[in-house]
């Protein structure tokens, strides 16, 4: 039984497969997790890469062992060996594959489920309304007790949940924070609700990552000269501190407006 | 290069199966057809079952009206129907008229239509659901149109004296096509003028 | 003199413009008879142009000459084939029946426009070597963005696969030709006119929303947007003519004793490839209907103000575009198996279960298409279902590359070039579909799409997996197709490079998108500069790799060594024939006795063209 010689060659692959993957899941190729969602998606990509990185490796040693014990010496006549297909191998191949797609689609719909469940508990957080333009970010912050419009940039306290309306001026846009991996179109006509819950304080990139137009690429607040500002996560009472600021902010600009109006009026 | 080789020495026909290529060809391309409408369709379904969006000003699409100009298409199957039973009765006169008999009552139908879209009171530019209806009823027009052409190409062949008994594939093809023209109009007629008024 | 008026290019150089001019007039009457004003509005008489032209051209080329005599009522001679097969190559550029003709004029026109759009990725991998603008504006790096995507689906690798299709099914399953020879020839002649309009759109503002074209960005790119909605549907109109072809060629003209399981699995793939156009195309052409009315008649599908929605788009345009990603596999798959069975010297392993499996691609297909919308704000419900089937494609897939590895297992492999890239083919295969199963999984897929991360995933799947099928079939058909054999060492060389290039430029570009750089942008945060300078530079390396190749193809065609009938000492049928095959393909019908993988049989056969000396069988030593 020729093909029983292959089992050793399964187990290299497997070894090797598993370097390959623990290499590039050392690698810390992700961004800083700084939300509530963050671990369980890096989660997933590390469990992906572990079975990616076996099915890669066991195919390519196949091959390249093939290609080596099978290989053609010059001017040689021989022919294969006259096989057309080995059932029980075919089924193997057929249901282990399967099993891994489950694996995978459960893993998958589990973390969503979660996310989907937490959402549903967020439902009292802070709601700010994110709404993309060409080419940039409003943010409204509509909750009881705060109704602050038109914002520039985006300030949250840590740890709190918070829900995102996002809905767009013009065209679509997508509002996307790596470190949150947490990614949403802004539709034009329709709002898409997503929430997080950030857990890490600091400043994170927004980045706008569908294509919106020419200002498509400034739309990223990781770009050098980017008009766009970062979300900053802070303290509950830096929070606050920002909310009251603001306010008094709007207050005055709303005076000299009414001020204004009054001298021109007269 | 003698002149010999330009005679295929296998013919180009079918060897084996029965099927006439032509006529295959003609139903898998209506299949296509099918999907072509079937992307308006989806357009429709969404506006009207996700969106529940109305006809502009609550507007009555006039089912009646129109129930009368598919009368008109359905017959004009049957006297497509009948040019082709002429011919299989080596009836050459029966032919030409069966065929003249359909294109003058698709004209009508047509002719309706277009008498539809000047009362109907919307036009495609009144928010998409006047877009979608005058595009789905207009690709079906357009489809008539064309059944139309054929029709005319048809009875040239026929006052020809082109379509025999033994060669008239041509023929089956037009009235198969003018077939699925009306078998569309007819799901279109329930789904955009029954469904909602009910 | 006459040559303008016979159908040949010359026509075609005054019909066009004349049916373009005629067009213009036309409209401009009946708008200022309506009373529409402005009466000279550019844009429609644009659109009005274009269409006319392009039937212009065809009639100019002769497309419609066979179809006039019929419509006129005049007597047609039904073995007339002046228009089949080519005496000089002055032929290849007149309207011609022989699906071999046909065949090799799909194969280079498209492949040039693989170079073109290949030169549009060179220019914005140039833009993108360094951080910071350096000579493209936003406008025409979007505009060469997309162009590169579109050219590169529409009118290279969708076609291209027709092409080789069209070269070598007839001769595969012992017909004469394809079953509608002037359709086939029409369809072909349809490609250059959607090339040309997609190309001219950089002339009135070239489309810039991508190859995906979405609304409401679209409706403000400038006029070239409508042209891509025109081009697209060209392309489309072309691709469902083609495939309707090979399916009644395949379902009605197979020789006798070619039953189903007795197809070489080329044309299985062919078979599943065809049903999914002619299913799926019509949808596309639908989607760029309604964006195209929006445009130009002001209608309100896509608008928010007419209280349009613009996710129908997406659902209408993917339920195409998914299936048209198996559209530019499957083929592949086919060619894979060929090469692969007829290098390695060995049957294929489990014939039924590749075949079925490229049934179950093509027939799951139609349920993923939501898989590109998980971050639109789609029904949420929508995304469950769907990422589980999209996983489920994994299986037919893999039942595929396991049943390669077991014909490889136990064979003599051969290291010809055609068979280099099938190898190559599986190692890089394998990696872009493995990152497609990764964001098939909706929470991860939300972290990184519309990043480089999908990048990387497709032009593995494209370039790594589709264009190395393409290579390895063309480098497998070229001594059938020339009756010469290509330069073995260049064709290594050119694997080599291709190879390694291609891993270089599209491997990193996995980690800049998990770090959050996006697709679609000209410039980037300068920490990611030496990682894009790499790319780009490897790049550069991949677009040389092709000037082997075309250099390799041209030369070799006129000065390689004779290849005699059958150089691989393959088995399906259009190794019988002499290389070229001659103008009507087989002396007589042939009868076809067995499978087509028979390899390692003691004198096998697949078929036996009766009382025609059968083809001696020789074979190149590697
Ligand atoms: C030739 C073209 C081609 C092919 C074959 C594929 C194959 C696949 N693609 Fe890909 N895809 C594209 C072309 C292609 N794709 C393009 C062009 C885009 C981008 C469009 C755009 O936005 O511009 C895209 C985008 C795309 C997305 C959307 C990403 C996004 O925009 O957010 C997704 C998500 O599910 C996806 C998934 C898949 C999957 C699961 C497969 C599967 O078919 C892969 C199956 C293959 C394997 C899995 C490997 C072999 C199998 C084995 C070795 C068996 C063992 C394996 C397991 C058990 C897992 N693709
Ligand atoms: C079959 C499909 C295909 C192929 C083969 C390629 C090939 C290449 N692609 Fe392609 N690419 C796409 C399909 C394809 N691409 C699609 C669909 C998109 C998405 C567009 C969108 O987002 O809407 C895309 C987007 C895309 C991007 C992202 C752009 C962005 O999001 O901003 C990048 C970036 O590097 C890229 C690079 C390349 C490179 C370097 C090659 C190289 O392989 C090219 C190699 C070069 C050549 C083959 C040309 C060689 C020619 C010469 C050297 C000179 C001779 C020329 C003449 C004589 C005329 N492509
Ligand atoms: Cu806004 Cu991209
Ligand atoms: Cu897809």
């Amino acid at each position: 039984m020729k093909t029983l010689k292959v089992f050793p060659l399964v187990i290299i692959g497997t070894v090797v497969g598993a370097i390959i993957s623990v290499l590039l899941i050392v690698l810390r190729t992700l961004p800083v997790q700084a939300s509530a969602e963050a671990s369980d998606i890096d989660n997933l990509y590390i469990f992906f890469l572990a079975f990616s990185g076996v099915i890669f490796g066991i195919v390519v040693l196949f091959l390249l062992v093939a290609v080596y014990r099978f290989r053609a010496r010059p001017n040689d006549e021989r022919e294969g060996a006259n096989i057309h297909g080995i059932t029980w191998l075919e089924v193997v191949w057929t249901v282990i594959p399967f099993i891994i797609v489950v694996l995978c689609g459960a893993a998958g719909w589990w973390v969503l489920d979660r996310n989907d469940v937490e959402a549903q508990a967020r439902s009292k957080g802070q709601v700010v309304q994110v709404v993309g333009y060409q080419f940039g970010w409003k943010y409204d912050y509509v909750t009881k007790g705060i109704e602050l419009k038109e914002q520039q940039e985006l300030v949250l306290p840590v740890n709190e949940p918070v829900i995102f309306e996002i809905n767009s001026k013009d065209v679509i846009h997508s509002f996307w924070v790596p470190a949150w991996r947490l990614q949403m179109n802004a539709t034009p006509g329709q709002i898409n609700e997503v929430s997080t819950i950030p857990t890490l304080i600091g400043e994170y990139d927004i980045i706008c990552a569908y294509l919106c137009g020419v200002g498509h690429t400034a739309m990223n607040s990781a770009m050098p000269d980017s008009i766009i500002s970062k979300v900053r996560v802070v303290s509950r009472a830096d929070f606050d501190a920002w909310i009251t600021q603001q306010k008094t902010a709007a207050a005055e600009a709303a005076a000299t407006a009414s001020a204004d109006t009054a001298v021109s009026s007269s | 290069m003698s002149s010999t080789a330009h005679q295929p020495a296998a013919p180009i026909q079918p060897y084996r199966t029965g099927l006439r290529p032509e006529i295959l060809g003609l139903i898998i391309f209506l299949v296509s057809e099918v999907a072509l409408f079937g992307a308006f369709f989806m357009y429709y379904a969404n506006l009207r079952l996700l969106k529940a969006i109305d006809w502009p000003g609550g507007f009555h699409i006039p089912a009646e009206a129109t129930s009368l100009n598919t009368l008109v298409l359905v017959l004009s199957s049957f006297t497509c129907e009948f040019a082709l039973l002429a011919l299989y009765r080596r009836n050459k006169a029966g032919v030409f008229f069966g065929l003249l008999a359909t294109f003058v009552l698709g004209s009508i139908f047509l002719g309706l239509q277009v008498y539809e879209y000047m009362t109907i009171g919307f036009t495609p530019k009144d928010g998409s659901i006047g877009a979608i209806f005058f595009s789905l009823t207009g690709l079906h027009g357009v489809h008539v149109f064309i059944g139309l052409v054929l029709l005319l190409l048809g009875m040239v062949r026929a006052a020809r004296g082109r379509w025999t008994r033994e060669r008239h594939s041509g023929l089956l093809a037009i009235s198969i096509y003018w077939h699925f023209v009306d078998i569309v109009w007819v799901v279109l007629f329930t789904v955009v003028y029954l469904l909602p008024s009910s | 003199m006459t040559a303008v008026l016979k159908p040949t290019l010359a026509r075609c150089l005054w019909v066009a413009p004349a049916f373009a001019a005629i067009a213009i007039l036309i409209t401009i009457a009946a708008r200022a008879l309506v009373g529409m004003d402005p009466v000279l509005q550019e844009s429609t008489l644009l659109t009005v142009a274009y269409i006319a032209g392009g039937i212009g051209f065809i009639v100019g080329i002769g497309g419609f000459d066979y179809w006039w005599t019929w419509m006129t009522g005049g007597e047609l001679d039904p073995n007339d084939h002046s228009t089949h097969g080519a005496k000089s190559w002055r032929d290849y550029f007149k309207f011609n029946t022989d699906h071999k003709v046909i065949g090799l004029q799909y194969i280079v026109f498209t492949f040039i426009m693989f170079l073109v759009g290949g030169m549009f990725a060179m220019v914005f991998r140039a833009e993108l070597a360094r951080p910071a603008a350096q000579s493209l504006s936003p406008e025409q790096y979007n505009g060469l963005m997309s162009q590169h995507g579109v050219i590169m689906i529409f009118v290279f690798l969708v076609p291209i696969f027709a092409g080789i299709g069209n070269y070598v099914i007839p001769l595969m399953i012992g017909a004469a030709d394809m079953a509608f020879p002037r359709l086939n020839a029409l369809s072909f002649w349809l490609l250059p006119v959607s090339a040309f309009t997609l190309l001219t759109s950089f002339m009135f503002g070239s489309f810039d929303a991508g190859w995906t074209g979405y609304p409401t960005l679209s409706q403000q790119s400038g006029y070239g947007m409508t042209l891509y909605q025109l081009g697209v549907q060209l392309a489309g109109a072309s691709s469902i003519a083609t495939a309707v072809n090979f399916l009644v060629t395949i379902i009605t003209m197979r020789a006798p004793g070619m039953t189903l399981f007795r197809m070489p699995l080329l044309v299985w793939a062919n078979l599943a490839t065809s049903a999914l156009v002619v299913a799926a195309t019509p949808f596309i052409a639908g989607a760029m209907f309604m964006a195209m009315f929006d445009r130009e008649m002001g209608t309100h599908f896509f608008t928010v103000a007419g209280g349009g929605d613009t996710l129908v788009y997406q659902h209408i345009f993917w339920f195409y575009s998914h299936p048209a990603v198996y559209i530019m596999i499957l083929p592949g798959f086919g060619i894979i198996s060929e090469v692969i069975a007829t290098h390695s010297r060995k049957p294929i392993f489990g014939y039924r279960a590749v075949a079925f499996s490229s049934a179950g691609i093509a027939i799951l297909g139609f349920a993923v298409w939501a898989h590109h919308m998980f971050a639109s704000g789609m029904q949420p419900w929508l995304r469950v279902p769907i990422m589980l089937s999209t996983l489920l494609i994994a299986i037919p897939t893999g039942i595929k590359i396991f049943s390669w590895l077991g014909t490889l297992w136990g064979g003599v492999v051969r290291l010809t070039t055609a068979n280099l890239f099938a190898l190559g083919f599986i190692f890089t295969f394998v990696i872009g579909g493995l990152s497609g199963v990764m964001i098939a999984v909706v929470p991860f897929d939300v972290s990184t799409t519309n990043s480089y991360f999908i990048v990387a995933h497709f032009h593995y799947v494209l370039f790594g997996g589709s264009i190395m099928t393409v290579y390895a079939g063309l480098y497998h058909w070229f001594p059938k197709v020339t009756g010469r054999m290509y330069n073995e060492l260049l064709g290594r060389w050119h694997f080599w490079i291709t190879f390694v290039a291609l891993n270089v430029t599209f491997f990193p570009m996995h980690y800049l998108g998990l770090v959050g750089m996006t697709r679609r942008v000209m410039d980037y945060d300068p920490q990611y500069a030496w990682m894009n300078t790499m790319i780009s530079i490897a790049a550069f390396v991949l677009g040389a790799s092709t000037l082997i190749f075309v250099y390799n193809m041209i030369h070799s065609a006129r000065h390689g060594k004779p290849a005699g009938a059958n150089p691989w000492g393959g088995l399906s049928l259009e190794w019988m024939l002499s290389s070229p095959p001659p103008t009507f393909n087989f002396p007589v019908t042939p009868r076809v006795i067995g499978g087509p993988y028979r390899y390692g049989e003691e004198g096998a056969r697949h078929a036996i063209i009766p009382d025609a000396e059968p083809a001696t069988v020789e074979k190149v030593g590697i």
